[in-house]
């Protein structure tokens, strides 16, 4: 077993050890056991086209063109059965309905900025998306549960374009 | 790493998007679709979330100057879609500019963003042939 796995196996471990009791109010049968994926919390983020990134500077004006095509894919930690599919169809129920499995980049899109001077501007072509973090959880009949596995993922949605900041 | 530097330290700052409903990737015929009959079905990426739009304009096409807009220093959005045989250029005076090759068989959207937006009034301009619809939303 890698480092990895063995690293994975054991906070499964730990997590499946902290099976969490039902609210006290909850109907002894309450609910149907079932294990499902849900994700914990999101962040948005740019996940940048391979080739599509430009610097210039300082000061001036640059212009770029996306020349090179890409496809963007959904990344995600997997572990106990949990799919990278699972993780993006999740997170287009729970976080955005234009999450994609993968984006292809189209060229062609050209962008002109002017950079401030003494600054360095930075243009990258590709799409926006989210960080996801993700946790798999086992239900019981009697709404207790027990998390089986936690992980985390990056997806894109299908907005993508150019982003500029500068730097020093 | 400037991966690093597309993490965006708020949460709450946007929701993105692609497309909003009712604005799908592909025009909404199954048969010999038209510019007229596909462009009912140009939209515009969905809004981003808590971001206040400056300027909007529903489809139209050929050139436009829709006047200016003044955003504050910050993150400023640009948002288009555009379909038909044609370049969309969108101005942004001074300082920014795109252009993006748009199709007559397929409506494409874009999202753009310029995070190092000093503040100041910007002069809109859209450039387009006849023969393109577009559609264009500023956020900040």
């Amino acid at each position: 077993m890698s480092l990895r796995n063995l690293a994975a196996a054991s906070t499964v471990a730990a997590l499946t050890a902290l099976a969490i009791a039902a609210p006290a109010s909850a109907d002894a049968d309450e609910c149907t056991p079932n294990d499902h994926l849900e994700i914990t919390s999101s962040r948005t983020n740019f996940m940048g086209a391979e080739g599509n990134y430009f610097k210039a500077g300082p000061g001036g004006t640059m212009t770029v063109t996306s020349k090179t095509a890409s496809t963007i894919q959904a990344t995600a930690t997997v572990t106990a059965g949990v799919t990278v599919e699972a993780v993006v169809t999740t997170a287009k129920a729970e976080v955005s309905a234009s999450i994609s499995q993968s984006v292809t980049v189209e060229t062609g899109q050209q962008y002109s900025h002017d950079v401030s001077p003494g600054k360095y501007g930075n243009i990258q072509y590709g799409a926006f998306g989210f960080d996801v973090d993700w946790q798999k959880v086992r239900v019981y009949s009697n709404c207790s549960y027990t998390v089986l596995a936690v992980g985390s993922g990056k997806v894109p949605t299908r907005a993508y374009g150019w982003q500029y900041w500068e730097t020093n | 790493m400037a991966a690093n530097r597309w993490l965006l330290a708020s949460a709450a700052l946007v929701a993105l998007a692609g497309c909003a409903s009712g604005a799908p990737d592909k025009p909404a015929v199954t048969a010999s679709p038209t510019l007229t009959a596909s462009a009912a079905a140009l939209g515009l990426p969905e809004r981003v979330a808590g971001a206040t739009v400056l300027k909007e304009i529903s489809p139209t096409s050929g050139d436009q100057a829709p006047g200016a807009i003044t955003a504050k220093a910050g993150d400023l959005w640009v948002s288009t879609g555009c379909q038909g045989d044609g370049t969309l250029r969108v101005e942004l005076s001074p300082g920014m500019a795109l252009e993006i090759p748009c199709q007559a068989d397929k409506a494409k959207y874009s999202t753009n963003k310029d995070e190092s937006f000093a503040g100041g009034t910007l002069d809109v301009r859209v450039t387009a042939p006849e023969s393109v619809r577009w559609s264009l939303r500023i956020e900040q």
